[in-house]
C-alpha cells in the first residue's frame, strides 16, 4: 500500500501544524534534545480455532519461523515481529471451550477463581488500557468484528473479545461503514437531550436495588461516553483534515475485501490518532456455519475444518484458511509500517498482536497458543525472532507485560505470575 | 433434566462410562432408603461408590463423602444430578448390576424430598432484574406505543410475514389456508411498510440452549446506545412517521391548527355494488411536492395479482401515471409519458385511468396522456380496502384528495367532468371514495403547554409503563415549554420530548422487580412484565388501568387478562419470538447441503441465492406452532400431530416428487394448506424436514446433531460440552462405502471409547431414531451404499423401539417429561433469565397445575402467568 503521510492528517485547513499528540516540532528546535515519546498504539488482532501446528510453529529449536507456512506472509515485516510459544491460559472444566476460549481471550482471569459469570471473564485489557491512556484520542477504543455470518445462531461469548466486564460486552462493530461513519463525521452534540436523560435517569436510579443500580451505571457511561467522543471528535476535526480515505461502499465484497476495508480503517484510526486502543475480531470462535472463502474458491465451516484436520485433504483446507487470515493480517502490518511517524514507523510505536484462544481446534486444548506479537512499542520489545517460554507460561503475563509498555502501572492481571520475561529488550 | 445454571459452580468433564467391579448379589427389595445409613448408603455403596469416590472418581462425583441427609442436603447440584441419571436410567450404566425397579423408585422419591428441602435451606429465588428490551421488543414496544401502522423497521427477527391476516388468535382456529413469506430467507418480505430511513440496531444473539431475552446478555454500550439515540430522534422524524402515527391527535396535533396531517387514509369497497364489475376506473387529484425516479403510490391494494394501482413515477424509459389491475388472471401494468415539471409545479391536478374491458386509457387533467388496447376481463373484485398515498418504500410526495374508484372503466366525458371539479359524476358505477378531511379552525380552552403536559403525561404512562411522578413530570413537560418558547411549533416541541423519552432508561430498561418497589410499583411491573412475556411489547392502556387500581394481581382479574392478551393480535410477537428460537430454527439458514449432488435443494443455478426449499421448510413447525396455539391444542401434539402445514412444493418433496425448479416460483405470499396426517412418521415438529435439514451436514445427516437436537430442544437437556479430543469419525461416503459399515456401526466404534460412552449412550438413541430421514427430510429405508437404516433404540433405558414412529410413541410414553421440559424454555423465555436449581420447584409446579387438561398451550402459558415465580408475590 502507498505510504500515507501523515502530516496530511495533522494538518489544519490554514495548513498551519497543529497541536500534535507527540512534537515533531521538538525535531527541529534548536536543542535537538531527544524526542518526547510517540503515543503507543495497542491492537489485539483474534483468529478462532488455533492454526494448524505444524504449519504455524517452526520445529523445535529452528529460529526461522518466517519460514513455516503460515508464518510466512510475514516476512515482509518479519523483523519486526516475534513468536512466541509456550503461552497457555487455564481450561475451566465442564464450560464450553470455545465460548471460553473467545470471551476470556484478552482476561484470562484465574480459572481456579470464583467466576462472576459463567466463565472466568473480567475487564479486558483492552479497557484496562483504554482507561489510562484514552485520554489523548477522541474515540476511547474500536471493537472491531469480521464476522459476516448471516445467521446469529451462536451466543454472545463466541462473537466478542472484548468486555468492559463480566457479562457486560463491548457490543463490537461488523459494518465497514458504520465504522466510517464513527471515524469521520461529527455531529451536533444535542446537550439538551442528553442533560434530560441523565437527569432522568438520576431520579430513576433512586429507587433501584443494588444490581440494578449497577445496570443502571451501563446507561450513564454509555450516555456520557457519546457526549465525550462527540466532543472531542468536533475538536479533533476543527483542527485537522478528514483523512483521504473513500467512503466504503454498500455491496457485496468478498471475505478478504471485507477483512481488508476493516483493517484499512483500523490503519487509518491509529494513524490519525483517533484512537490507540483496538481489537480486532478475523472471524468469531466456533460458529459450524459455512463461509465462503472467495479468494480462496471453497466455502467450508471452519470449525468443521478444525475436527477434520487429521484427514489430509481437510487438513489443505484449513491451512489455506489459516493462511488467508495470516495474510490479511500481514497486510495491516505492512501498511503500518509504510506509515512514517518520526524517527520509526507506525507499527514500531504499536504492540500488534494476534493469537487464538485455542492452541488447537481438534483438541481444544488451550496450552501452547499460537500467539505473534509485532511491533516494538517504541523499541522495547525485542522483535525478529522467536521467543520461547517454558511450557504453561501464562498468557496474562504476555498481556500484563504489554499493559505496563502501555503505561497502565498494572502490576497483575488474571493470572499472571509476572510481566512476560524475556519479550523486552 | 432442565438446564439448570450451575451458577458458579460447574458440573466437570462429561459424565464417563462407569465401569462397575463390584459382584452382583441377590437385592433385599425390602431395604428401606429412609434411614441414610440403612437405607441409600448400601445402594450407593453397591452401585455407586466404586466409580464415583472409592477407585475411581468418575465425571469428578464422588459421593463416598456424604454420610447423612444433611450432608448432601448441602448440595442440591449433586442431587440433582443424582435424580436425573436414575430417572432416566442413564446410572448404573446399562451394562453394570441394576437396582431394582422398587430400590430406584424409593431413591428416587427420597432424593426428590432432599432436593426440594435442600433448594428450600440453599437456593433462592433470582430476582429479576434491570434489562435492556431486546431489538425485536424495541420494534414493538414503539410500533404499540404509537399505534403505527407499519413497523418500525424489517427485521429478520420474525420470520413468517402474514399476507392472508391468517393469525386471529380470537377465533380459536387456525384457517384452513395461511399465505406466508418467509423473510430469513426471502428478501422479498423486505417490501413491507415500515418507517421509512430508520436502522435497526444489531440483532441480539441468542444465550447457548436459550433465548434472546436474557437479561445478562442484554447490556449497553457507548456504541449500542449511539443507536438507540440514533433510533430515537429517527422515529419520530421518519418522513412517513406522522401519517402512520395513531395517536397522532392525542399527542403530536398541534391544538392551534386547523392542519391535520395526512392520514393513513383508505378506501373501503362498497361490497353492494362492487360485485358486478365491467371494468375499473380510478380518478384522483394530486399535488405532488416532488417528484423522484420512484414511485409515488396515489392508491394501491395489495391482493397478490388481483391487485389494483394508480401511482406516478418512473419505470425503464417511461416517467409518467401508471395504472395497474388483474385481467384476465395477469396483472397488467401500464404507464403514460406525463411531463414531471407538469405534475409538480405546486397546483392541484386531476388524474385517472380506466379499462373498460377493451382499453387501458390514462387522463392527465382532463386529457388523454395514453393508452393500450386489451381485451379482457377484470379480476373479480376482492373487497379489501385500498391504501392512500402509501405502499412500503413507494409514499406519495405532497396532498391527495378526492379519490374514487368506479366499477366500470368512464367514458372520456365523464373524466372531463370529474378533472372540471364535478361532483356527481356516474355515481351509480362508483363503489368507494375518499376526501380529505375538513376541519374548523379550533378555539382553545386552555394553553398550549397546558394541553401538552396533559398529553405528555399520558404519553408517558405508557412509554414508562408506570405513572410518572412529579419530578418526571416538571422534568419532561419543562422540556417542551423550552421547545415551545423557542419555537412556537408545538408539533416539534412535542417530538423533542418524545423523542428524548425513547432515550430514556425508563423506557429502554425494563423487568425489574426491586426489593424496594411499593405494592402500586410492583403492579405496573406485573403489567409489563406480561406485555413482554406475551406480546414482546409494552403493556396497553388496559393492564395499566388495572395496575393503577391496584386489580392486577387480583387471580381473577389476571386469569382474565392473560386471556384477554392470548386473544390479542400482539400475542403474534410471542409465536414469532419464542417458536424460532425454542426449535432453534436459525440453524436451518446455514444449511448447505452439497449443491452438485443435491440440485433439487436449491432453486436458482447456484448455491448463494438465498432462494431454497429451506425458505418453505422452515415455516411448517412454525404454522405447526401456532395451530396448536391459537386451537389451544396440548404441547404434546407440537411432537405428533394429525395435520400439518405444508406449501405445494413441500408437498411435493415429501413424496419425494420434487423436480428441480427455476427462480420464477412464487416467494412472496407462499400458500400453506392445512393437511391431514395419517402416516404417523409425520406429524409433530421432530420429523419435519426443516429439523432434519438443520441438523446435518452437506453430504449426510448427522445422528450426533440430530441426537443433541432432541435433547435440547425436547427434553431441554442439552448434552454436556465434548470432550477436548474427538477423534474424527472418518464417516464420509467413500469410507463406509469402502469398510462396508453404516453411520451406525462406524459411530460405535467410535463411541465404545470410554470418555464417549457415557454421553453418547444418551444421544445416539435419539439421532439414530430419526435416521430414516435423509439430509434433506427425505424418507429412506437404505443408504446410498445398499446398507439398511438401522433406526432401532431404546428411550431413557426403557421404552425400546424399532423405527421412527416407535420412537415418537417412546417419546409421548415420556409425555411429563417433555411437559416438563417445555415449560422449563417456557418459564425461562417468560423471566429473561436462566433458571436455577431454585426454579425446579416452580417448574414442577406448573407441570402438575397444567397436567389436568393435558397440558393444553393456553393453561401452561396461564400457569405461568399467574404462579407467584412470575407475579413474584411472596408465598403466604
Amino acid at each position: 500500500m502507498k505510504s500515507m503521510d501523515r502530516r496530511k492528517f495533522l494538518l489544519g485547513a490554514s495548513g498551519s501544524a497543529m497541536a500534535l499528540p507527540w512534537l515533531e516540532i521538538n525535531a527541529a528546535g534548536p536543542s535537538r534534545k531527544k524526542l518526547k515519546e510517540p503515543p503507543l498504539r495497542f491492537a489485539s488482532f483474534y483468529s478462532p480455532m488455533g492454526f494448524v501446528r505444524d504449519h504455524f510453529f517452526p520445529e523445535k529449536g529452528n529460529a526461522d519461523f518466517l519460514a513455516t507456512p503460515t508464518l510466512s506472509p510475514l516476512k515482509n515485516v518479519g523483523e519486526k515481529v516475534s513468536l512466541i510459544t509456550g503461552l497457555s491460559t487455564v481450561k475451566v472444566n465442564g464450560v464450553d471451550v470455545h465460548n471460553q476460549a473467545s470471551s476470556c481471550f484478552l482476561s484470562s482471569a484465574n480459572a481456579q477463581g470464583e467466576f462472576k459469570s459463567a466463565y472466568p471473564m473480567d475487564r479486558t485489557l483492552d479497557h484496562l488500557i483504554a482507561d489510562k491512556v484514552s485520554h489523548r484520542t477522541p474515540i476511547r477504543s474500536l471493537e472491531l468484528n469480521c464476522n459476516s455470518f448471516k445467521d446469529l445462531k451462536e451466543s454472545i461469548y463466541l462473537d466478542n473479545i472484548s468486555w468492559y466486564g463480566p457479562e457486560h460486552v463491548a457490543t463490537t462493530m461488523k459494518d465497514p461503514r458504520k465504522v466510517y461513519e464513527r471515524l469521520f463525521t461529527t455531529k451536533k452534540a444535542d446537550k439538551d437531550i442528553t442533560d434530560l436523560i441523565l437527569e432522568d435517569a438520576s431520579n430513576f436510579k433512586r429507587n433501584l436495588s443494588y444490581q440494578d443500580k449497577e445496570k443502571l451505571d451501563e446507561y450513564f457511561e454509555s450516555v456520557r461516553g457519546i457526549e465525550r467522543q462527540i466532543e472531542k471528535l468536533n475538536q479533533y476535526y476543527s483542527t485537522r483534515e478528514k483523512a483521504d480515505v473513500p467512503e466504503p461502499e454498500e455491496g457485496p465484497m468478498t471475505r478478504g475485501e471485507y477483512i481488508r476495508l476493516m483493517g484499512k480503517l483500523l490503519v487509518v484510526a491509529f494513524q490519525g490518532d483517533l484512537t490507540h486502543v483496538a481489537t480486532f475480531m478475523l472471524a468469531p470462535e466456533r460458529w459450524g456455519s459455512p463461509q465462503e472463502y472467495h479468494e480462496l474458491k471453497f466455502t467450508k465451516s471452519h470449525h468443521g475444518l478444525t475436527h477434520g484436520q487429521d484427514n489430509e485433504s481437510v487438513k489443505n483446507f484449513l491451512v489455506q484458511v489459516d493462511r488467508f487470515y495470516m495474510e490479511l493480517f500481514a497486510e495491516v502490518l505492512e501498511q503500518m509500517d509504510a506509515i512514517n511517524e518520526g524517527e520509526g514507523t507506525l507499527l514500531d510505536h504499536s504492540i500488534v498482536t494476534l493469537g487464538s484462544g485455542l492452541g488447537d481446534g481438534k483438541d481444544h486444548t488451550m496450552n501452547e497458543l499460537p500467539v505473534v506479537v509485532a511491533g516494538s512499542a517504541n523499541g522495547r520489545i525485542k522483535t525478529g525472532r522467536v521467543l520461547n517460554c517454558p511450557k504453561d507460561t501464562p498468557l496474562a503475563n504476555l498481556w500484563l507485560a504489554q499493559a505496563q509498555l502501555m503505561g497502565t502501572g498494572m502490576t497483575e492481571f488474571g493470572d499472571s505470575t509476572e510481566p512476560l520475561s524475556g519479550l523486552l529488550v | 433434566m432442565l438446564t439448570y445454571s450451575k451458577s458458579y459452580w460447574r458440573w466437570t468433564v462429561v459424565l464417563a462410562a462407569l465401569v462397575f467391579s463390584s459382584v452382583t448379589q441377590a437385592e433385599n427389595p425390602s431395604a428401606k432408603v429412609g434411614d441414610f445409613q440403612n437405607g441409600i448408603q448400601p445402594l450407593l455403596e453397591k452401585h455407586c461408590y466404586d466409580c464415583h469416590g472409592r477407585q475411581k472418581t468418575k465425571g469428578k462425583v464422588d459421593l463416598t463423602g456424604y454420610a447423612s441427609w444433611s450432608d448432601l442436603e448441602a448440595n442440591p447440584e449433586l442431587i440433582e444430578k443424582m435424580i436425573e441419571a436414575l430417572a432416566k436410567n442413564e446410572m448404573p450404566p446399562e451394562d453394570e448390576a441394576q437396582p431394582s425397579d422398587d430400590q430406584r423408585t424409593l431413591m428416587l422419591s427420597k432424593l426428590n424430598g432432599v432436593f426440594d428441602r435442600a433448594v428450600a435451606n440453599h437456593q433462592s429465588v433470582v430476582p429479576l432484574r434491570l434489562r435492556r428490551m431486546n431489538r425485536f421488543e424495541y420494534g414493538n414496544a414503539v410500533r404499540d406505543l404509537f399505534d403505527l401502522e407499519c413497523w418500525v423497521y424489517s427485521i429478520s427477527d420474525r420470520i413468517i410475514r402474514d399476507h392472508n391476516n391468517y393469525f386471529r388468535p380470537e377465533s380459536g382456529q387456525m384457517p384452513k389456508v395461511a399465505k406466508v413469506g418467509n423473510r430469513v430467507m426471502g428478501l422479498q418480505q423486505m417490501l413491507e411498510n415500515r418507517l421509512l430511513g430508520v436502522m435497526a440496531f444489531p440483532k441480539d444473539p441468542p444465550a447457548e440452549n436459550g433465548f434472546n431475552n436474557r437479561g445478562d446478555h442484554l447490556s449497553l454500550s457507548p456504541v449500542l446506545m449511539q443507536s438507540f439515540m440514533d433510533l430515537s430522534r429517527s422515529i419520530v422524524h421518519a418522513e412517513n412517521f406522522d401519517k402512520n402515527c395513531g395517536v397522532w391527535d392525542d399527542l403530536f396535533q398541534d391544538p392551534l391548527s386547523t392542519k391535520t396531517r395526512p392520514r393513513p387514509a383508505s378506501i373501503t369497497v362498497d361490497k353492494s355494488v362492487a360485485t358486478d364489475n365491467t371494468g375499473l376506473t380510478i380518478s384522483a387529484w394530486i399535488q405532488p411536492s416532488k417528484v423522484t425516479d420512484h414511485w409515488q403510490t396515489i392508491v394501491r391494494r395489495e391482493d397478490s395479482w388481483r391487485r389494483r394501482l394508480l401511482a406516478i413515477g418512473r419505470t425503464g424509459d417511461t416517467w409518467g401515471l401508471w395504472i395497474g389491475a388483474g385481467i384476465s388472471g395477469r396483472y397488467e401494468e401500464f404507464g403514460a409519458s406525463v411531463d414531471p415539471k407538469t405534475l409538480s409545479d405546486g397546483n392541484w391536478h386531476h388524474v385517472a385511468g380506466t379499462y373498460d374491458g377493451k382499453q387501458i386509457t390514462l387522463y392527465v387533467d382532463g386529457k388523454q396522456a395514453g393508452s393500450k388496447a386489451l381485451e379482457g376481463k377484470i379480476q373479480m373484485q376482492s373487497t379489501g380496502p385500498m391504501a392512500i398515498g402509501a405502499h412500503g418504500e413507494e409514499p406519495f410526495h405532497g396532498s391527495l384528495n378526492d379519490i374514487r374508484l368506479y366499477r366500470s372503466g368512464l367514458t372520456k366525458t365523464q373524466i372531463e367532468s370529474l378533472a372540471a371539479g364535478k361532483e356527481s359524476v356516474a355515481e351509480e358505477e362508483m363503489i368507494g371514495s375518499w376526501k380529505q378531511p375538513t376541519k374548523a379552525k379550533p378555539k382553545l380552552e386552555h394553553p398550549a403547554e397546558e394541553i401538552a403536559h396533559q398529553r405528555i403525561e399520558r404519553f408517558l404512562l405508557k412509554a414508562f409503563h408506570s405513572p410518572p411522578d412529579e419530578k418526571t413530570l416538571t422534568l419532561y413537560g419543562g422540556y417542551f415549554d423550552k421547545q415551545f418558547k423557542k419555537s412556537g411549533a408545538f408539533t416539534q416541541s412535542m417530538k423533542a420530548v418524545v423523542s428524548a423519552a425513547l432515550a430514556s432508561p425508563r423506557f429502554m430498561l425494563v423487568h425489574n422487580e426491586t426489593d424496594e418497589a411499593s405494592p402500586n410499583q410492583s403492579a405496573f411491573n406485573l403489567a409489563a412484565r406480561l406485555a413482554l412475556f406475551l406480546w414482546s411489547s409494552i403493556p396497553d392502556d388496559e393492564l395499566l388501568a388495572l395496575a393503577g387500581q391496584g386489580n392486577l394481581n387480583n387471580t381473577d382479574v389476571l386469569e382474565a387478562q392473560v386471556d384477554r392478551m392470548l386473544n390479542h393480535r400482539r400475542v403474534k410477537n410471542f409465536c414469532d419470538s419464542f417458536a424460532p428460537q425454542w426449535l432453534k430454527l436459525n440453524n436451518l439458514v446455514s444449511a448447505q447441503p452439497d449443491f452438485k449432488t443435491h440440485r433439487e435443494y436449491y432453486f436458482g443455478g447456484d448455491d448463494k441465492i438465498s432462494y431454497k426449499r429451506g425458505m418453505h421448510m422452515m415455516l411448517e413447525p412454525l404454522l405447526n406452532f401456532e395451530a396448536v396455539f391459537i386451537e389451544n391444542r396440548s404441547i404434546v401434539e407440537l411432537l405428533d400431530a394429525d395435520f400439518t402445514y405444508r406449501s405445494h412444493l413441500l408437498a411435493e418433496w415429501y413424496e419425494g416428487r420434487a423436480a428441480t425448479y427455476a427462480i420464477n416460483v412464487n416467494l412472496r405470499d407462499i400458500e400453506f394448506t392445512r393437511t391431514p396426517i395419517s402416516d404417523r412418521r409425520y406429524g409433530g415438529v421432530i420429523t419435519t424436514a426443516a429439523v432434519m435439514a438443520m441438523t446435518s451436514g452437506p453430504f449426510r445427516s448427522l445422528p450426533i446433531t440430530r441426537g443433541s437436537w432432541v435433547s435440547a430442544v425436547v427434553f431441554n437437556d442439552p448434552p454436556e460440552p465434548p470432550p477436548d479430543d474427538i477423534p474424527d469419525l472418518r464417516a464420509d461416503d467413500k469410507t463406509l462405502q469402502r469398510e462396508g459399515l453404516t453411520v451406525r456401526q462406524k459411530l460405535q466404534q467410535h463411541s465404545s471409547e470410554p470418555q464417549c460412552a457415557g454421553c453418547h449412550a444418551k444421544i445416539d438413541p435419539l439421532g439414530f431414531a430419526l435416521e430414516n430421514f435423509d439430509l434433506l427430510g427425505r424418507w429412506r429405508d437404505d443408504y446410498r451404499t445398499g446398507l439398511k437404516v438401522d433406526a432401532s433404540g431404546t428411550l431413557f433405558g426403557r421404552h425400546q423401539f424399532e423405527d421412527v414412529v416407535g420412537f415418537k410413541d417412546a417419546v409421548l410414553a415420556e409425555k411429563d417429561t417433555f411437559a416438563k421440559a417445555f415449560i422449563g424454555h417456557l418459564l425461562s423465555y417468560a423471566l429473561g433469565r436462566e433458571l436455577t436449581l431454585a426454579d425446579r420447584v416452580a417448574v414442577g409446579e406448573i407441570t402438575a397445575a397444567s397436567k389436568e387438561g393435558g397440558y393444553r398451550m393456553r393453561d401452561v402459558i396461564k400457569n405461568i402467568a399467574v404462579h407467584p415465580i412470575f407475579t413474584q408475590t411472596r408465598r403466604p
